[in-house]
């Protein structure tokens, strides 16, 4: 019976946020007609490009790494087993759209998202609580959904769409590098790059960018959410840093699956 | 002819712990009004409710005779202003941006107009030493006198200040005390400022303390 219980408060809290989730997804979406104001449209445009240039541009560092490894370990597996193949360079585009562009791509640019921004977020966003910011903000006649929340609800996405881009160019270039030093044959990197992208449809950019502004938009309102529910409490920010980043994970993974599940049956 | 604020039958409460019961004040044109508070006596909640960032469990608040409810955002940033007794700034944003953000936001002025409405009032008081820095780099004096700063650049009717004095040297004090009252009389605003044991008083047009959940005068 206990269990039952347990299991139906964690169904509600899920249903709750779900619908809080929405609620400030409206919120942004109304708030976002008053920057037609242009003054107010100054005060976004240096916050959102602040946010672009921390989640996006900051990032490139680590998505840069992630990404030559794993495009070192792609073709490492694929020469692994084709080997000198006439048609290695087919097969290798095919599989590098399969898993990298449409799979893996997206699911680690969301979760250096989530890792390296949306945490900072959610700890800024809890900072600004813990020390009456809002307060303050309510005192001066500005919605906090104005100053603190549109900006990540667009930079996020945005950010995110670069983040695939830039990891799938890299991956791309550290696949050409490897194979250079593997193989005998030696091919150029701009056929190698042509014949990835001929494997790759517009119904892929879709979804990919799909998955992008989705999962983006979506991480963005969650970790502003969990910030702005901190508590003056000892530890209540890094509790609601750890619940989002559940929060957030479950929400990328969902997304991306559920997008590859419908749309690549 | 309305009153510039009025507080007709205020109660508010925190779960089973009163703070004002039946509260009434006025607030005319041009007027100094000092309150004397107490420690946790509800000094801080009564300028918030003027500030309309605290909602009264009952009772109304008129603006020139015209409700909290029906004032937008903007006409109540053009109404009046609060100074915080702690913190009170964005600590993303240093001082002087802390000072243009609400200027910004409410109104269509140039940025080189807003830019010289602050450097004119921190020239008047002398805090433009405080305009580059950021709040972390304040002493709680200093938050309190760039929270002014901010309050004045936006040059609403009423000025709500919330123990301005405290932790002032008795110069610095009556330095800041005598270019406010110049300042609002200049500029014909009404203050609201509240004041705790040691506070000067005499620069006020009328005297009122918190007691028994209610305002008496001294």
């Amino acid at each position: 019976m206990a269990l039952l219980g347990k299991l139906g408060h964690v169904v509600l809290s899920l249903f709750n946020m779900l619908f809080d989730l929405f609620g400030l997804l409206t919120k942004s979406l109304i708030m976002s007609v008053s920057l037609f104001s242009k003054n107010k449209f100054t005060i976004f445009w240096n916050l959102f490009i602040r946010q672009l240039y921390n989640t996006g541009l900051k990032a490139t560092y680590i998505n840069t790494i992630i990404a030559i490894l794993i495009g070192v370990l792609m073709m490492s597996l694929t020469y692994s087993i084709l080997g000198e193949n006439t048609r290695f360079i087919d097969y290798y585009a095919k599989l590098f759209v399969l898993v990298i562009i449409r799979e893996i791509g997206p699911l680690i640019s969301g979760i250096i998202l989530i890792a390296r921004s949306a945490n900072a977020v959610t700890a800024e966003m809890g900072y600004l609580k813990q020390h009456n910011q809002l307060e303050v903000l309510n005192a001066i006649k500005i919605s906090p959904v104005f100053l603190l929340l549109l900006p990540v609800f667009y930079a996020f996405p945005l950010s995110l769409l670069l983040m695939f881009f830039y990891f799938d160019l890299v991956c791309i270039f550290s696949s050409w590098v490897i194979m250079y030093l593997l193989q005998t044959d030696t091919v150029s990197l701009n056929y190698f790059l042509l014949t990835i992208l001929e494997q790759i449809s517009f119904n892929e950019v879709i979804i990919s960018a799909s998955k992008a502004l989705i999962a983006g938009l979506f991480i963005g309102l969650t970790c502003i959410y969990y910030g702005a529910s901190v508590k003056p409490k000892f530890a209540s920010i890094s509790r609601s840093i750890s619940t989002s980043t559940t929060s957030q994970l479950i929400i990328l993974f969902t997304v991306n699956i559920l997008l590859s599940v419908v749309a690549y049956r | 002819m309305s009153h510039l604020l009025k507080l007709n039958n205020i109660n508010i409460q925190f779960a089973e712990n009163h703070v004002f019961k039946n509260l009434n004040l006025a607030l005319d044109y041009n007027e100094i009004l000092v309150i004397k508070t107490g420690v946790l006596d509800g000094g801080s909640s009564l300028l918030k409710l003027c500030n309309h960032t605290l909602i009264a469990n009952s009772g109304t608040v008129l603006y020139e005779g015209i409700s909290s409810e029906n004032l937008n955002n903007s006409t109540f940033f053009q109404t009046v202003g609060m100074q915080f007794e702690s913190e009170g700034l964005l600590s993303m944003y240093t001082v002087k941006e802390n000072c243009k953000l609400p200027l910004t936001f409410h109104t269509q002025f140039k940025d080189s107009t807003i830019e010289n409405k602050i450097l004119s009032v921190a020239k008047e008081f002398n805090l433009h030493y405080l305009l580059d820095k950021y709040p972390y780099q304040l002493n709680d004096v200093q938050l309190r006198l760039a929270n002014l700063l901010r309050l004045l650049s936006s040059n609403p009717k009423i000025i709500l200040l919330d123990e301005i004095q405290s932790g002032m040297s008795d110069k610095l004090r009556s330095g800041v005390l005598m270019k406010l009252v110049r300042y609002i009389k200049n500029n014909n605003l009404s203050l609201i400022m509240t004041i705790t044991a040691g506070d000067v008083d005499d620069f006020s047009d009328r005297r009122l303390e918190i007691k028994n959940l209610n305002l008496v005068s001294y």
